[in-house]
């Protein structure tokens, strides 16, 4: 079915098109541009879109109609539900019919009998081809008349290049409009739920409290949400893992932009970002199951100090291996991008190498390696899997990397994945540490692309 | 030189001051024909009347204006190519040498305009001693010239003629009386000894000149070999002339002012040469870099 | 008279397969400007490069054949870099200033090398250099601030500068002027007749009238030969070799 009116509409559009281009060449102004199909592509824009759109609407509504019409009111003497089940089954066994021709009698409700049912479906199908027909020739009728409308009123010598330029330019702003609003969408339907749950319970407990209790929330709600723990968890998992990552990174990116060997570079910066694409989770059961036991009888045997089995230290490392290729992979572009001219001038004043990348690369590549770090952190922060999977979920205030803690991550897939009540305030407890989430991540990336702007700035 | 410039519009200004230097030469040419034509006219009629000596002097005149404004021009596009275009080597060498060879040539254009002016004096100075003579002093005149180019005395060399012709010449008597041919011709030979001798110094003139031309067209080198010997030639042709003027101011005092004339005519006749060989010389300079003197 | 600071033998350079330099001859004057000239890409810059051994840093790069400076063979295994070019300064053609402030620019020299004691003595040789370059005057109120603000012409002045803070013996410079307006070339050049009198000095130019104006001795390359070496005056008055003549009056690119 669609087939055709896919096939129907592009011969349309093809005959639009070219008799567009006929019209326009036995019309002979000396003003006219050359390029007819810059005028045919514009007729053809108005002749079709806004007829396509109609049809779109129109079918869409139409449908609705039917169904409504039809379905709804053969049954309007039973319940809402029965009615809204019934509409449901029989647009099922209609889509069934159209698609395999078979009824599988399966679907039955009580008090209408499968007959009744696959009639309905039947008419339903023939109505609603009929209207599809309908609105076909209809479409094609507005096309044609707007098109020969378009002919007679438009005036030929105008610059359609440019109109075409308007067009898309308009085109292209409405998608980044899209992009731009979903975004905000994101935001603000978050803003909603979470504003709900300040109703409940108030902000200052929220952001001050140091106790994280959502399964005292039935007893003692105002003080069973406050965030600080999971923020201190958050901050040191973070802290432990882009510390590691740094000097890892750093180190890495120096070696491989200033001492490694083309062909050697060529094999290892590709290695080093597929490390990159290791899913998270990979690296959560890592932690889980191989790293922490590791660790634990580590710092047991050589340190003699006590280690939890979830401790922050565990999912700070394995993080931190995470975010090794991030930090490397653009603190060496950096590196890199620093202009030759610098490593010749210091080289040519007699330096070792090792003198002038500490002390003229380095500095000048500091702006930029800190904004990685910072973006480092950013996605330690957001980081789920593996926290989930290797740090605790005892909300514990400390600083101690040896013990268990939690982050705001971990917190938000136990609240989600609980089965209360939607209103509850334990599960809005989770879009309130989800905007926490999002105002944290997005202040340090505006903050990690300012540095790293102002350094390009520098350089270019 | 072989391959031109990689920017051609250098190549045309070289070739442009190099034109200029030519036509300068040629204008030269001019004057020096009209002199040879001048004096050529004097040497075959002694007809004091004639205006010709005065249309002569008129017309070198202008072109030493012309001249002159080929010297200015010359000047201010070497100039323009010193400053803009940075001449090295050969280029160089040739943009400075062309503004001293134009120099040279103007100098010749003012000798050449210098004779002219004291070609036209000296004949109005005779025609007005001359107009006076009667007709025996006149025959007296001729008789004493005749024993001054045929005679042994101080100085003691007699240029002028060979053995045989002296000894017509000592036989010869100036007969006004009847319009002898001959003896127009003897007496033509003996007053115009001088005159005949320019003519063979201009000739020779006119000859380096166009020589020093090829040598500017084909920047060939070994011209100047040949107009150097020429200049020679010129130098003892002129020391000739001047001790047969000093022997006529010995001998005929009256004609003194007429003679002292003749003496700048000889100088300026020298210094031609001088000229000449000078210019040509810097053919050598630009080529090979040296400049040669004698 | 002087004596011969550079001497070159038999010197061939390659990167890689391809041949840059063939068995190039010559030697440098001591306390003398000299003046290499060529078109593009006929090894006067890498023949510049082999005397501090910057060619180094390029992988492909090999050569054979003696270059001695003082006697001293340059590519033996026994002679650090580091030292050889704390004797062999060198002057890039983009003015490369670090980015720090000017005067760590010029005490960087002196901090790695360790020539200096205290921080008095570092001062004072820093601001003899600014001034012997002629920059002192113009930024003795901004010595603390970033070199980068500096004008080109000024920027390349303070490369200069930082290259006679170490006091090296011969500085190279390789066409220092082609990113500068004339009146900064003008100074630059000026500086190295002043500087001529201390250090030998060897300048790789695109200019002729440059290497005609600045430089005592001139070595004219082409397609990677030494084509010929001698007195400046000579070889722009009157060359000996043809191919000399044709670039130099612009015959030939």
């Amino acid at each position: 079915m669609y087939i055709i009116i896919c096939l129907v509409f592009l011969l349309l559009a093809g005959f639009i098109y070219f008799r567009s281009i006929k019209a326009i060449k036995s019309h002979k102004t000396d003003k006219i541009s050359k390029n007819y199909s810059y005028f045919a592509i514009y007729i053809s824009l108005w002749a079709l879109l806004p007829s396509f759109i109609i049809f779109f609407i129109g079918s869409h509504f139409s449908n609705n109609m039917l169904q409504k019409a039809l379905i709804s009111n053969a049954f309007s003497n039973q319940s809402e539900i029965v009615r809204e089940v019934a509409t449901a089954e029989v647009l099922a066994i209609a889509n069934e019919l159209k698609a395999t021709g078979v009824v599988n009698v399966s679907h039955s409700i009580e008090g209408i009998e499968d007959s009744f049912l696959i009639e309905l479906a039947q008419q339903y199908i023939h109505y609603s081809n009929i209207s599809l027909i309908a609105f076909i020739a209809f479409v094609v009728i507005l096309v044609s008349l707007t098109f020969f409308f378009m002919l007679k009123r438009v005036d030929l010598s105008s610059n359609f290049q440019r109109k075409i330029e308007k067009f898309v330019k308009n085109i292209l702003l409405l998608f980044t409009s899209i992009a731009v609003l979903t975004t905000i969408g994101i935001v603000v339907s978050l803003l909603f739920e979470t504003l709900r749950f300040f109703s409940d319970i108030s902000i200052i407990n929220f952001l001050f409290g140091t106790s994280w209790t959502p399964e005292n929330a039935d007893f003692d709600p105002e003080n069973s949400f406050g965030i600080i723990p999971l923020l201190s968890g958050t901050f040191l998992i973070a802290f432990i893992s882009v510390f590691i990552a740094s000097c890892f990174g750093v180190a890495s990116a120096v070696y491989m932009s200033e001492y490694m060997s083309k062909k050697m570079r060529k094999v290892i910066k590709p290695l080093i970002e597929i490390l990159a694409g290791i899913p998270s989770i990979i690296y959560g059961f890592f932690a889980a199951l191989t790293f922490a036991p590791f660790l634990v009888s580590i710092v047991d045997s050589v340190f003699n100090l006590t280690i939890s089995s979830e401790s922050a230290l565990n999912a700070g490392i394995v993080m931190g291996v995470m975010i090794i290729p991030l930090i490397s992979s653009i603190s060496d572009d950096i590196i890199s991008s620093l202009p030759n001219s610098m490593r010749e001038g210091a080289m040519g004043m007699g330096s070792m190498k090792n003198e002038m990348i500490r002390k003229i690369l380095l500095p000048a590549a500091m702006p930029g390696i800190i904004g990685s770090i910072l973006l480092g952190i950013s996605r330690a922060v957001g980081e789920t899997m593996i926290v989930v999977m290797a740090a605790s979920l005892a909300a514990n205030l400390t600083l101690n990397p040896l013990e268990p803690v939690t982050t705001i991550t971990t917190q938000i897939v136990m609240l989600v994945q609980g089965d209360q009540e939607f209103n509850s305030p334990k599960t809005l407890s989770a879009f309130a540490l989800g905007f926490v989430l999002l105002i944290l991540t997005l202040l340090l990336n505006i903050i990690a692309i300012q540095i790293v702007n102002r350094y390009k700035r520098k350089y270019q | 030189m072989g391959m031109g410039h990689i920017v051609k519009s250098y190549d045309n200004e070289l070739e442009n001051l190099k034109k200029l230097l030519i036509e300068m030469m040629e204008t030269n040419l001019d004057q020096l024909n009209l002199l040879y034509d001048l004096i050529n006219y004097k040497a075959n009629m002694l007809d004091i009347n004639s205006n010709f000596s005065a249309e002569i002097c008129n017309k070198v005149s202008d072109i030493d204006v012309k001249i002159n404004s080929f010297d200015i021009k010359i000047i201010e596009e070497s100039l323009k190519i010193f400053s803009l275009r940075n001449p090295v080597a050969y280029d160089l060498r040739f943009v400075f040498s062309a503004s001293h060879v134009s120099s040279n040539l103007e100098r010749l254009g003012d000798n050449a305009k210098a004779i002219a002016r004291h070609m036209k004096k000296a004949e109005e100075n005779r025609g007005n001693v001359e107009r006076h003579m009667s007709k025996e002093e006149f025959g007296e005149y001729l008789s004493s010239m005749r024993d001054l180019h045929t005679s042994n005395r101080f100085p003691r060399r007699s240029f002028s003629f060979g053995r045989n012709a002296r000894r017509n010449m000592k036989n010869f008597e100036p007969n006004l009386e009847e319009n002898n041919e001959q003896d127009l011709m003897q007496a033509r030979t003996i007053l115009g000894v001088i005159i005949n001798k320019y003519l063979e110094i201009l000739h020779i003139l006119v000859e380096m000149l166009h020589l020093t031309i090829d040598a500017f067209n084909y920047m060939s080198v070994d011209i100047y070999k040949k107009v150097q010997g020429m200049d020679t030639k010129v130098d003892a042709l002129t020391n000739e002339v001047s001790h047969l003027l000093l022997r006529e101011i010995h001998l005929i005092p009256e004609r003194t002012a007429d003679i002292r004339l003749n003496f700048l005519v000889n100088r300026a006749l020298e210094r031609m040469g001088d000229h000449i060989v000078a210019a040509c010389r810097y053919v050598n300079f630009i080529e090979e870099n040296t400049m040669i003197y004698n | 008279m002087s004596n011969k600071k550079i001497i070159v033998e038999n010197v061939n350079a390659f990167y890689g397969a391809k041949q840059a330099l063939f068995d190039v001859n010559l030697h440098v004057l001591e306390k003398e400007v000299t003046a290499f000239i060529g078109p593009s890409g006929c090894g006067k810059s890498t023949f510049l490069r082999c005397l501090n051994r910057m060619n180094d840093l390029i992988e492909i790069f090999s050569m054979n054949g003696s270059i001695t400076i003082d006697g001293v063979e340059v590519n033996s295994q026994s002679l650090d870099p580091v030292e050889l070019r704390m004797k062999v300064g060198m002057v890039f053609q983009k003015p490369n200033p670090f980015p720090k402030s000017i005067f760590e620019n010029v005490a960087y020299g002196l901090r790695i090398h360790g020539l200096v004691s205290n921080k008095k003595e570092l001062e004072e040789i820093v601001k003899d250099c600014l001034e012997r370059v002629g920059l002192l005057g113009e930024i003795k109120d901004r010595l603390h601030d970033s070199a980068f603000g500096l004008s080109g012409g000024q920027q390349q002045r303070l490369c200069i500068a930082r290259t006679i803070a170490i006091n090296p013996e011969v500085i190279l410079m390789d066409e220092p002027c082609s990113a500068l307006d004339p009146i900064a070339t003008a100074k630059i050049e000026n500086l190295i007749g002043e500087l001529s009198s201390k250090y030998t000095i060897i300048i790789v130019t695109h200019s002729m009238q440059q290497a005609a104006r600045v430089s005592n001795h001139t070595a004219f390359f082409h397609l990677g030969k030494l084509v010929e070496f001698g007195k400046t005056q000579d070889i722009f008055s009157n060359p000996k070799d043809k191919k000399t003549e044709d670039y130099i009056t612009g015959r030939i690119g």
